[in-house]
C-alpha cells in the first residue's frame, strides 16, 4: 500500500474524558484512501471511543479529527472562537462515513429490504424503485438478497450483521467504520461476516476496523494500531506487529491471546 | 322497569350519547397531539423546557379535573376568560390528558434501543425522520395498551362536564332521574352505555394491536440474540 496524498482520516492529538475517567490521551493517526486499518487492545484501552470519535457519534474534548479535509464537528464563529456545529452540518461532513455496530442495529419493524432502502429513499431522495434496484444489488453482494423480505428477528445474528454492512454499503461510502462487529456472534458465525468484509478490503474501501480478531487484522490490514490506556502503544504492518512486538503491553496482550487459544489448536 | 320512560327520553339520552362521544373524542385528540408535543418538549436539551415539562406535570397531575374545570369555567370569566361550556369540557379534559398521555408517550421514546437511533443518524436521517420511521412505529405498538387504559379513563371522566352543564349522558340521566323521580332507568342506561363504549373502544384497539402483531414487529428476547 502506497500511502500517496492527503490522509482520508487524519487525528492529531485527539483527547476524550468521561468525567474523571481520561479515555483518550492523545492519538494521532492518519489513514489514507484504500487502506485497512485494525484496531486491538484490551477492554477500557479506548478503542471504540476512539472510533467513535471519528463518525462524530461521540464527541472529542481537543485536538483535530480531519475527515477528508474537513475538521469533523467544530467550526469558527464569527468571533473565531471554536463552536460545535449542528448536527446537520456534521452529518453531511460525515456523508461518505458509515458505521457497522457490534449490535448490528437494524430496525425491527422494518424487512432487510426496508432496512437498507430507508436511508437511500429518506437521505438521497432517490425514488423506490431504483432504491429497491441498488439495496438488491447490495444484499446480493453481501449473500443476503434471498432474505429481502424478512425481518431482522428472524435471522442469525451473522445475517443480520451482512444485512447491516449491506444497509451501510447501498450509501455508497468511501469509508467504513466497524465497531467490533463480530463480537456479538456465536462463533461459528463469525466467518461469514469476516468473510463480507475480507470481499470489501479487496475492493479497496477504506476501513478502520475495531476487533478481537487477530486472525483478519494479520491477513487482512495494511496497519495494526494497538490501544492501551488511551494511547497508540505501537502500530505497524501486521507482519511486524504480530511476529516481533516491541511495547511489554503489546507483548503481554498478545500473549494472552496466544495462550487463549494455545489449548484449543492444541 | 318502566321501558315507556326510555322513548320519552330518548332525544334527551341521544343527544347525551352525543355530546359524551363528541367532547371525548375532542378531548382525546387535543390529549394526544397536546401531549406528544409535550413529550417531545420535555425531551430538548433545554433547562426552561424541562422545567416547563415538569412544572406541567405537577399542575395537571397534581390536581383534580373537576377544580382544573371549575377555576377555568367559573373563575375564567373574573380575569377575561369567556369560553362555552363544551370549550372548556373538551380543552379542560384535553389538557389534562395530556399531561398522561406524554408520560405514556417518554415511556414508549425510552423503550427504542438507542443503538437504533444511533444507526439512524450515523446514516444520515434527520431528526424528524427517525422520529418518524424509527421511534414513532415501534414504540406505538408498545404504548398501545397504557394509552387505551388512559383513553377509557378520559371517556368516564367526560362525566364530570356534566357539572359545567355540558349535555352529556350524565347530565342527560340526571335530567331524567328528577323528572321522573325514577332512578333504576337512567343510571342503568348510563353504566351501560359507558360500558358499550368503552368496550367498543377496547375491541377496536385489540382489533388495531391484532394486526401489528400478524407483522410481527416485537423483537423476542431470544430471537434478538445472535
Amino acid at each position: 500500500m502506497q500511502n500517496v496524498g492527503k490522509p482520508v482520516i487524519k487525528l492529531i492529538n485527539v483527547t476524550k474524558r468521561f468525567g474523571d475517567n481520561s479515555v483518550l490521551k492523545g492519538i494521532s493517526l492518519d489513514v489514507h484512501a484504500g487502506e485497512v486499518v485494525c484496531i486491538i487492545g484490551g477492554s477500557g484501552s479506548g478503542k471504540s471511543t476512539l472510533l467513535r470519535c471519528v463518525d462524530f457519534l461521540e464527541s472529542y474534548d481537543s485536538g483535530e479529527v480531519l475527515v477528508e479535509g474537513r475538521l469533523i464537528g467544530y467550526g469558527s464563529d464569527p468571533a473565531g472562537n471554536l463552536t460545535r456545529l449542528p448536527d446537520w452540518v456534521i452529518q453531511k461532513d460525515l456523508a461518505n462515513v458509515v458505521m457497522v455496530f457490534q449490535q448490528f442495529n437494524l430496525w425491527p419493524h422494518k424487512t432487510v429490504l426496508e432496512n437498507v432502502m430507508a436511508p437511500l429513499v429518506l437521505v438521497t431522495r432517490m425514488n423506490k424503485t431504483e432504491a429497491k434496484t441498488k439495496a438488491l444489488a447490495v444484499l446480493d453482494k453481501v449473500g443476503m438478497a434471498h432474505k429481502a423480505d424478512a425481518y431482522p428477528n428472524t435471522l442469525s445474528g451473522g445475517q443480520q450483521q451482512r444485512v447491516a454492512i449491506a444497509r451501510a454499503l447501498a450509501r455508497e461510502p468511501k469509508i467504513m467504520l466497524f465497531d467490533e462487529p463480530t463480537s456479538a456472534l456465536d462463533p461459528e458465525l463469525v466467518g461469514e461476516v469476516l468473510k463480507v468484509m475480507r470481499t470489501l478490503a479487496d475492493d479497496g474501501m477504506t476501513m478502520v476496523v475495531v476487533t478481537h480478531e487477530m486472525g483478519f487484522a494479520a491477513q487482512v490490514a495494511d496497519k495494526v494500531v494497538f490501544l492501551a490506556n488511551g494511547m497508540i502503544e505501537e502500530q505497524g504492518a501486521p507482519a511486524t506487529l504480530f511476529t516481533a512486538p516491541q511495547s511489554p503491553l503489546l507483548k503481554s496482550f498478545l500473549a494472552t491471546w496466544a495462550e487463549r487459544n494455545v489449548g484449543f489448536f492444541g | 322497569m318502566n321501558l315507556h320512560l326510555y322513548i320519552d327520553y330518548g332525544p334527551v339520552l341521544l343527544q347525551g350519547v352525543v355530546f359524551t362521544l363528541l367532547s371525548s373524542a375532542g378531548a382525546l385528540v387535543i390529549g394526544l397531539l397536546w401531549g406528544l408535543l409535550l413529550c417531545l418538549l420535555g425531551q430538548v436539551n433545554n433547562r426552561l423546557l424541562r422545567l416547563f415539562y415538569q412544572l406541567y406535570l405537577t399542575v395537571f397531575r397534581g390536581t383534580p379535573l373537576l377544580v382544573q374545570i371549575y377555576l377555568v369555567f367559573y373563575g375564567g370569566p373574573f380575569i377575561g376568560i369567556e369560553l362555552s361550556a363544551l370549550q372548556v369540557g373538551i380543552g379542560g379534559l384535553g389538557l389534562y390528558s395530556a399531561a398522561y398521555f406524554a408520560e405514556i408517550l417518554r415511556s414508549g421514546f425510552l423503550s427504542v434501543p438507542p443503538g437504533q437511533i444511533e444507526a439512524a443518524r450515523d446514516l444520515g436521517l434527520s431528526r424528524w425522520q427517525v422520529l418518524s420511521q424509527v421511534k414513532l412505529p415501534q414504540m406505538l405498538g408498545l404504548v398501545l395498551p397504557a394509552i387505551l387504559n388512559q383513553t377509557i379513563l378520559l371517556v368516564k371522566e367526560s362525566a364530570i362536564l356534566s357539572i359545567i352543564t355540558v349535555p352529556e349522558m350524565m347530565s342527560a340521566a340526571s335530567r331524567m332521574s328528577s323528572e321522573t323521580f325514577t332512578f333504576i332507568e337512567p343510571y342503568l342506561f348510563l353504566g351501560l352505555t359507558y360500558w358499550l363504549i368503552t368496550f367498543l373502544l377496547a375491541r377496536s384497539v385489540r382489533l388495531l394491536e391484532g394486526t401489528r402483531a400478524a407483522t410481527s414487529l416485537d423483537c423476542e428476547d431470544t430471537a434478538c440474540k445472535t
